[in-house]
């Protein structure tokens, strides 16, 4: 990076690797840097890493922005390291977080385990209050009472409190006067309403979010206390922005009174940067697919954004069963989790059918081609006998593997009792996990109502570009992007994202019934507070407003999003509405039942900067190495001869990366070899880098 | 390609194939959850799905409700039989006949042939709970009724569509039955997109395979399931085995009808013969395909959870319902519109507890019935008629497993934790009823090595409208039964009990178990729901645990005492070991109730 020139710097903090990325505000210089993470002082990972790219020439002083992204609050709530938190909630309600959504999630299973509350009875106290679904006071805050339950719980040594009493969502002056209370009684003991967190309808989501928004506080304010200070130290002038758990950004203030928002930032950044590639490449819907050792990861992406779910969940006991996490309640950037990953292991169940995953050797032991100790087959076992994975060029050549060792434990386990050769066995094996990956991912969809065929898939991960080909065909993709720096993305995705504060306030009401005063006052409450906030973090102008309403037919449990009309709303727009609810839910769904009345639950705002990603709209890739031409052309002729799932035998031709430039095209049968992955390109596919360095590859229409 | 990979195809296109019916399930029951109109459907989740083949033989079912999937098996059958040759593509086929593989009126499924080539390779099928049956009471429990003709409409096979094109006539004298004719529409709207998008997917599964290798692979697929029962069965020791179960009464004085079950273990056959007194005349009788899905639930919750769900499993079981005409085997004109709760779960207890003593590795207890009461009125929010099926009202705790303990709030064993109570302040917003309390009642769980999941308090008061309420189901006389020795002398008080709350002063007024009446402005209704059964004897259950319960709220510190043999101080609730072991010393050397 030349020297006086401005830049942002984006730090991703993960479970084993801490990656940061700075990019030069004119979007063309990128410098990224990988570093281990520092369990427990994820700081010092961070300076290790700043201070490798200050070396080589990176001025902090010059930074105009750094953007955080970390997976510290999961891993608090997973390894239940939170804080002690008293739970105050409404007179014949504290086991609302024991009873959860009573439901089995798997009814079959005898075994089944359901979370443990977050905070324990004891530390659950009820006042006396009571506010009806309409806003009535049945019963007043007995606040002599409430003031006894304070001291109580402050005496018991509670580190946070959280507040959630019925019916707050739209009725919170109950709510506000405990705040107060508490607040009288300690001066800075961390305090976490209800209405504030989470002003959404439904009990149990909303008291389990804001038991968690308390539960993580605590830790996240020192966290970032120290995060703050040890920038400044380094010279660091600019803000730090957090990225949220939906893919926006907030400010260290907001982050640390809300830290609930920044549940999976990691991946969030992981999906936006799919969406930029996606962008770059002109494809508006895309799906991400990183499938590194342990677990793949999917995310739609629709309009160049990521779909956002809205009752996501953490800590899961059953890692693919949803219903078996605690509810977070604030919107999550929506992420399938597969357990099918490199490590996967490939066994036969007792009547010999093959099964790949959820069983994973991990790194360690490891696949047996490591020569870790691992004596089970792998997906990278069975990859390595395919000969899609060369020995040599594993993680850039630094770590050989053992071909011979996959085949042994392949043939021991899985060939000789199915009847098969080695390779065929090990084609099995990748064909289960491709397969099993793209069920997923299609059910994914079905419930997400998108219908996947016009899409493209950007992968990346350890494993992804290996498996992407097959993944592609089961679902019908014919584009599949292999970005480059695919070891780093999702540093660099921290940078993509626009300054976004979301708003939103449960009212519901048929539609028919709503009384437009309220909804306005509310819509303009929830407007002036994304304003307000985007102003305090420095956006001024190019402010975008988004407000939509989630409706359904009445009874229904499941609502969609609808765009609400400008505000304020009137008797006509009220009429609009309906019908943009018809549509919206036509296209969402295939059918339309206009004939029936619909319902309004929450009302969203989001409030968004001037999209980030202009900075990216230049092609970062020096222009000059633009040479375009056949790769086998630049490159000495190499080739293997694999085994190539649903092609069978095959001779493929073998490229570096490196050797790639903008322009290059490719075309299948070729592996294309990265230092972290292989990119299988199929017989009569074809691809192009494009100016960004992403590989592009067209597969054949017959596939 | 080459002949080496059409070796493989078999075993790997098999778990293909067998996963792509699995994930097309998936979708139907997203579609139905995300679709249907009625609360019964779109909280309680009170549906099934299931595919068929050609032969109507079930080769996958859904994660839905156990309660249904046992008689589609019988129904899909029926219908088939029914049609013949009579069956075009594009007809869908509407039924809820329980002489014919119904279970109560209520559950109306929707068939759809599917046709590839010509040929009938498939059916999807959707049963769902719809709210109205068009009899004299709204929702179609009608505690007076003494023939099935006055519980509402019986639908013989219908064809809704023929060859692609609606029966208007048809649908509209259905919805002309019913009294929520649009939620009636809407629902049905949602099982036809649900088979309809199964349709779809395998029709796309056919022209990636073929059909032949398709049906190979159904073919393999029921051939495995029956393989791997049969392996289950064989874990258990060859022998014979009883259990029983207990009906409390039809709400007529008919007094306990007792359910006994034998089952006969003989290498990888497991015979069950289930026996009861004749049918009575109100509605707690079950026809044969509902006391079938009970029985096969029953061996359900023994085996593997992750067996292929199709109808191999049940090969080698071997269900005999006993005389015809009976309780569980009822002919008409016996009425049995709470046959999906009663009798059904006495069935499933009755062959649980007979497995219990074949398999004690795989025991789990009996569960809290369900005793449900249903609101009516007119709702002065919107002036409009409501009906509401209240689930929190009758919703007791889970039975422990041998490992586990139950959960709360769970319901019944029919529904087997797949309906959910939804959250209190949806349920004031859909009905104009306030909910004082809901909370869990301290040690209403079955005591046991493993503990009965706990019952709760609800508490709910009607401010500005009279209502009708209605209460029905079971378990306010007999707890949910232990097993393995996990019964107590304090078993007798986990039960359903349930006042209406009258008068200036709000004396208390019992609600028996069948009831129908009036609850009127500014009365409340309270109800304590019974918890589930625990397995094995509780002085066995780890101390640590105990602790746990006790300063959770779940057991008292006096009842850790007198049921499970630990003794805790008072004020600190830590446990006292050496006072803890010796007490437990003492109850193994004195079998019996601690």
């Amino acid at each position: 990076m030349k020297r006086g020139e401005r830049f942002r710097v984006g730090i991703d903090v993960g479970g084993t690797f801490t990656d940061l990325a700075a990019l030069g505000n004119d979007g063309q210089e990128v410098m990224v840097e990988k570093v281990l993470t520092t369990p427990g002082h994820p700081w010092l990972g961070i300076r290790a890493g700043l201070g490798r790219m200050a070396a080589r020439g990176l001025d902090m002083e010059q930074a105009s922005g750094v953007i955080h992204g970390t997976t510290l609050v999961t891993n608090a709530v997973i390894e239940r390291r939170g804080a002690r938190v008293g739970l105050i909630c409404t007179k014949g309600f504290r086991d609302v977080l024991y009873f959860g959504r009573e439901f089995r999630y798997d009814v079959y299973d005898p075994d089944l385990v359901l979370p443990d509350p977050l905070v324990p009875r004891a530390s659950r106290r009820e006042v006396d209050e009571r506010i009806a679904a309409d806003g009535t006071v049945v019963r007043p805050l007995d606040t002599t009472q409430a003031r006894v339950v304070i001291r109580s719980l402050l005496a018991e040594d509670v580190e946070s409190i959280a507040i959630c009493l019925l019916h707050s969502y739209h009725h919170p002056q109950h709510e506000i006067v405990l705040k107060s209370l508490v607040r009288e009684e300690h001066r800075s003991i961390p305090i976490s309403v209800s209405h504030e967190v989470l002003p959404q309808v439904r009990e149990y989501e909303r008291a389990s979010g804001t038991a968690l928004n308390a539960y993580v506080q605590p830790i996240v304010h020192e966290y970032l206390q120290q995060l703050e200070d040890g920038l400044r130290a380094l010279g660091c002038r600019c803000p730090l922005y957090l990225m949220t758990s939906s893919g926006g950004t907030i400010t260290v203030d907001t982050a640390v009174a809300f830290p609930i928002q920044l549940m999976e930032s990691g991946p969030a950044a992981g999906a936006l940067v799919a969406a930029l590639i996606g962008r770059q490449a002109g494809h508006a819907s895309v799906v991400s697919f990183d499938m590194g050792g342990t677990t793949a990861k999917s995310c739609v992406i629709q309009s160049h954004r990521p779909l956002i779910n809205k009752a996501p969940e953490v800590a899961r006991q059953h890692r693919m069963k949803k219903g078996s996490g605690i509810p977070v309640g604030v919107p999550m950037v929506d992420l399938l989790e597969i357990g099918a990953g490199g490590g996967s292991i490939a066994e036969l169940d007792p009547v010999g059918l093959l099964r790949v995953g959820p069983r994973s050797a991990g790194a360690e032991p490891g696949p047996a081609c490591y020569r870790l100790g691992g004596q089970e087959p792998t997906v990278t076992d069975a990859n390595m006998v395919l000969g899609l994975i060369s020995p040599d060029s594993f993680l850039g050549g630094s770590m050989q593997l053992d071909p011979e060792a996959a085949c042994l434990v392949l043939t021991e386990k899985i060939a000789q009792p199915m009847g098969l050769k080695p390779v065929e066995a090990g084609a099995a094996i990748h064909r289960v996990v491709t397969d099993n990956m793209a069920e997923a991912t299609r059910v994914h969809a079905a419930e997400l109502n998108v219908d996947l065929r016009s899409y493209s898939l950007v992968a990346y991960g350890g494993a992804g570009p290996l498996h992407a080909y097959g993944v592609a065909e089961r679902l019908g993709l014919s584009t599949v992007v292999f970005p480059r720096n695919a070891g780093v993305l999702s540093a660099t995705g921290l940078l993509a994202a626009p300054l976004a504060f979301e708003f939103v306030r449960s009212y519901p009401a048929e539609l028919d019934a709503i009384d437009l005063a309220t909804v306005n006052a509310l819509l303009g409450d929830l407007e002036s507070k994304a304003r307000g906030l985007l102003q305090r973090s420095g956006v001024s102008e190019d402010i975008t407003l988004e407000r939509t309403v989630d409706m359904c037919y009445s009874g229904q449990r499941y609502e969609v999003a609808t765009p609400l009309p400008e505000p304020p709303l009137t008797h006509d727009s009220i009429r609009a509405l309906k019908l943009i609810f018809d549509v919206t839910y036509e296209s969402a769904y295939g059918r339309r039942l206009a004939q029936l009345p619909a319902s309004c639950l929450t009302w969203r705002v989001r409030g968004s900067g001037p999209a980030a990603d202009r900075w990216w709209r230049t092609p970062h890739e020096s222009a000059a190495r633009t040479g375009g031409g056949s790769a086998a052309e630049q490159s000495p002729q190499r080739t293997r001869q694999v085994f190539l799932p649903g092609h069978g035998p095959i001779e493929c031709r073998v490229i570096a990366r490196e050797a790639l430039t903008v322009a290059s095209d490719v075309r299948g049968p070729s592996l294309v070899e990265d230092g972290s992955s292989t990119i299988v390109i199929p017989p009569r596919a074809a691809g192009v880098v494009d100016p960004w360095g992403n590989l592009v590859v067209e597969l054949a229409a017959s596939c | 390609m080459t002949d080496s990979r059409d070796v493989a195809v078999d075993a790997i296109t098999l778990a293909v194939v067998g996963g792509a019916l699995d994930s097309s399930i998936r979708e139907m029951t997203i579609t139905m959850r995300r679709a249907a109109m009625s609360p019964v459907l779109a909280i309680g989740n009170d549906f099934s799905n299931a595919i068929f083949d050609g032969q109507a033989r079930l080769v996958m079912q859904g994660q839905d409700q156990p309660v249904h999937v046992g008689a589609l098996i019988f129904a899909c059958k029926e219908v088939a039989r029914y049609f013949g040759d009579d069956l075009s593509p594009g007809d869908v086929i509407y039924h809820n006949d329980p002489r014919t593989g119904g279970s109560h009126l209520q559950d109306m499924t929707l068939y759809k042939p599917v046709f590839i080539g010509g040929e009938l390779a498939f059916w999807t099928v959707n049963r769902s709970h719809m709210n109205e049956t068009g009899g004299p009471v709204a929702g179609g429990y009608n505690p007076m009724a003494e023939e099935i003709w006055a519980e509402g409409l019986r639908i013989s096979p219908v064809k809704l569509y023929q060859a692609g094109r609606p029966r208007q006539d048809v649908i509209d004298l259905l919805a002309t039955n019913f009294r929520t004719r649009r939620q009636f529409r809407g629902d049905l709207g949602a099982q036809l997109a649900a088979c309809t998008l199964a349709e779809r997917r395998l029709v796309m599964l056919v022209d990636h395979y073929g059909q032949e290798t398709v049906q190979a692979c159904l073919d393999a697929l029921l051939a495995r399931a029956e393989t791997l029962m049969r392996g289950e069965i064989l874990q258990m020791p060859d022998g014979d085995y009883h259990g029983h179960a207990v009906v409390e009464d039809d709400g007529h004085g008919s007094g306990d009808l007792e359910i006994t079950c034998d089952v006969t273990v003989r290498g990888g056959d497991l015979d069950i013969r289930l026996n009861a007194p004749p049918a009575v005349r109100r509605y707690v009788n079950s026809y044969a395909a509902n006391s079938m899905s009970a029985a096969y639930l029953g061996v359900l919750t023994f085996v593997d959870p992750t067996l292929p769900h199709n109808e191999g499993l049940y090969g080698p079981v071997h269900v005999d319902l006993g005389a015809r005409g009976s309780l569980i085997n009822a002919i008409e004109p016996a009425p049995c519109g709470l046959s999906t709760n009663t009798p059904l779960e006495h069935i499933a207890d009755a062959v649980r507890a007979a497995l219990a003593e074949a398999w004690p590795l795989r025991a789990g207890a009996a569960w809290a019935h369900a005793c449900v009461n249903s609101l009516a009125g007119t709702d002065p929010r919107y002036g409009e008629p409501y009906a509401y099926y209240l689930h929190a009202s009758g919703w007791g705790g889970g039975g422990a497993f041998w490992g586990s303990d139950g959960e709360p709030c769970i319901g019944s064993i029919g529904a087997a934790g797949a309906a959910m109570i939804g959250d209190i302040e949806m349920i004031e917003q859909a009905a104009p009823i306030h909910v004082h309390r809901y909370e869990l009642i301290t040690n209403s769980g079955g005591a046991g090595r493993w503990r009965g999941g706990l019952g709760c308090v609800f508490e709910f008061g009607i401010e500005d409208h009279d209502a009708t309420m209605s209460q029905f189901g079971d378990g306010m006389k007999y707890p949910a039964a232990g097993v393995l020795g996990a019964e107590t002398q304090f078993d007798g008080e986990r039960v359903f009990k349930k006042w209406i709350l009258r008068g200036p002063d709000g004396e208390p007024e019992p609600v028996p178990l069948h009831w129908a009446g009036e609850v009127k402005a500014g009365e409340r209704v309270l109800v304590h729901c019974a918890g589930g059964g625990g397995v094995g004897p509780p002085s066995e259950r780890d101390v640590d645990a105990v602790v746990a319960d006790v300063r959770g709220g779940h057991i008292s510190v006096d009842r850790a005492k007198a049921e499970y043999a630990v003794v805790l101080d008072r004020d600190s609730l830590e446990p006292d070991r050496a006072a803890t072991e010796s007490l437990r010393a003492r109850v193994a050397a004195s079998p019996g109730p601690v």
